[in-house]
């Protein structure tokens, strides 16, 4: 499934050949169909598990004992910027498996769209639940309520995998997560 | 050239363009293409070479027709952050309205293809870099005209502002509501004082 993600994620549904997925995947054409049905199936599994495996290590993060929420949000803003660059080809990193969905499939398909909805939804939790932790804190003193402050750093964290994606680099990117949490306190 | 094959190219281009912020760049075909630009299959490619040399093409006609109304409204003399802060609010509301059509073509070409083409990813880049500079002096601007803080980095400021903007065109695409837009756009804004 992992490998699977991997062809989608770099190369998207329409590009992703049969060939590719069964190189990637070490299985045969008929086992791959015969394990998950079609080529569409194989991607909302492979989707499935990129947003689960990808979310569930961010909510870790958000939710780490021991350190304020603006902390905490520094510290998903550089698993971020990390995974970008552990990702990049050629210079230009790959961005966000969910980010490329949106952008591409998520409108034609009814149930990939339900997929990154309800994953979005958890992101979301997970974020207005910081910085309800950074009220609490003083770490986090804009007087804009939680969900707002939610969809500010979902945008701004989009954001910063296109610009990625078009070749940012670590320091450029840190420097946009640096000014990003200052807007928490404004 | 144009006349003769009976077509407009800008036109062309615009609506090839429109056809590839809607379905992206892998699931538009060149029967897609021949239908909504309403021209032949042999026009198309005689004038317009291979869909990657087309396509190529659109993001920079969409380029020529977008950025210089941005450049512009950044280097209008007078107050620099109300025109700021309009202009970034204005390009939210334009996605929010209308995702497909104002979805952001050159972001997407940076999403879809940016190893198949490079020369695609370089151009972007380097428009986005001029909107960057643009954004920068006019907050440099702002910033001597006492209207922003001293202490405050106009291209820091810049590079952020325009990021997070890409961020709003993916929040657009996914779930256009008008309030967590302006909620995201009004924090980023907040920076600024």
């Amino acid at each position: 499934m992992q490998a699977a993600c991997r062809v989608f994620w770099a190369k998207g549904y329409e590009s992703a050949s049969t060939e590719d997925l069964c190189a990637a995947t070490g299985l045969g054409r008929s086992s791959i169909y015969n394990a998950f049905q079609s080529k569409a199936h194989l991607f909302r599994r492979a989707l499935g598990h990129y947003v689960d495996t990808m979310t569930a290590r961010q909510i870790a993060v958000l939710n780490e004992d021991g350190s304020s929420a603006v902390e905490r949000v520094r510290r998903l803003f550089d698993i971020i910027i990390d995974g970008e660059m552990e990702n990049r080809r050629e210079g230009y990193g790959s961005g966000c498996f969910t980010v490329n969905t949106i952008t591409g499939l998520a409108a034609k398909d009814p149930l990939v769209a339900e997929i990154l909805e309800k994953d979005l939804e958890r992101r979301l939790f997970s974020l207005r639940s910081v910085i309800g932790d950074g009220k609490r804190d003083g770490s986090i003193s804009s007087p804009s309520d939680a969900q707002s402050l939610a969809w500010y750093l979902v945008a701004v964290i989009y954001g910063m995998r296109v610009a990625a994606q078009s070749g940012a680099d670590a320091p450029a990117l840190a420097r946009i997560a640096s000014t990003s949490t200052v807007a928490l306190t404004c | 050239m144009p006349r003769l094959k009976g077509f407009d190219p800008d036109t062309a281009l615009r609506r090839a363009g429109e056809l590839f912020l809607e379905n992206g760049y892998e699931a538009t075909s060149v029967a897609n293409l021949v239908e909504h630009l309403g021209i032949g299959r042999s026009s198309l490619y005689g004038t317009f070479g291979s869909k990657c040399d087309l396509y190529r093409a659109a993001v920079h006609a969409y380029l020529r027709a977008t950025q210089p109304r941005l450049l512009e409204a950044l280097s209008r003399p007078g107050p620099a952050l109300p025109a700021i802060r309009e202009l970034i609010e204005g390009l939210a509301e334009e996605a929010r309205l209308d995702p497909i059509r104002h979805g952001c073509l050159p972001a997407n070409a940076v999403v879809e293809l940016p190893s198949e083409s490079p020369v695609v990813a370089l151009h972007v880049r380097a428009s986005w870099l001029d909107l960057e500079a643009a954004l920068t002096s006019a907050l440099a601007r702002g910033q001597a005209q006492g209207e922003l803080a001293e202490d405050l980095d106009p291209s820091e400021l810049a590079g952020f502002l325009l990021v997070m903007l890409q961020g709003v065109y993916v929040v657009a695409r996914g779930a256009p509501d008008a309030g967590r837009l302006r909620a995201a756009v009004r924090q980023a804004l907040a920076v600024l004082g």
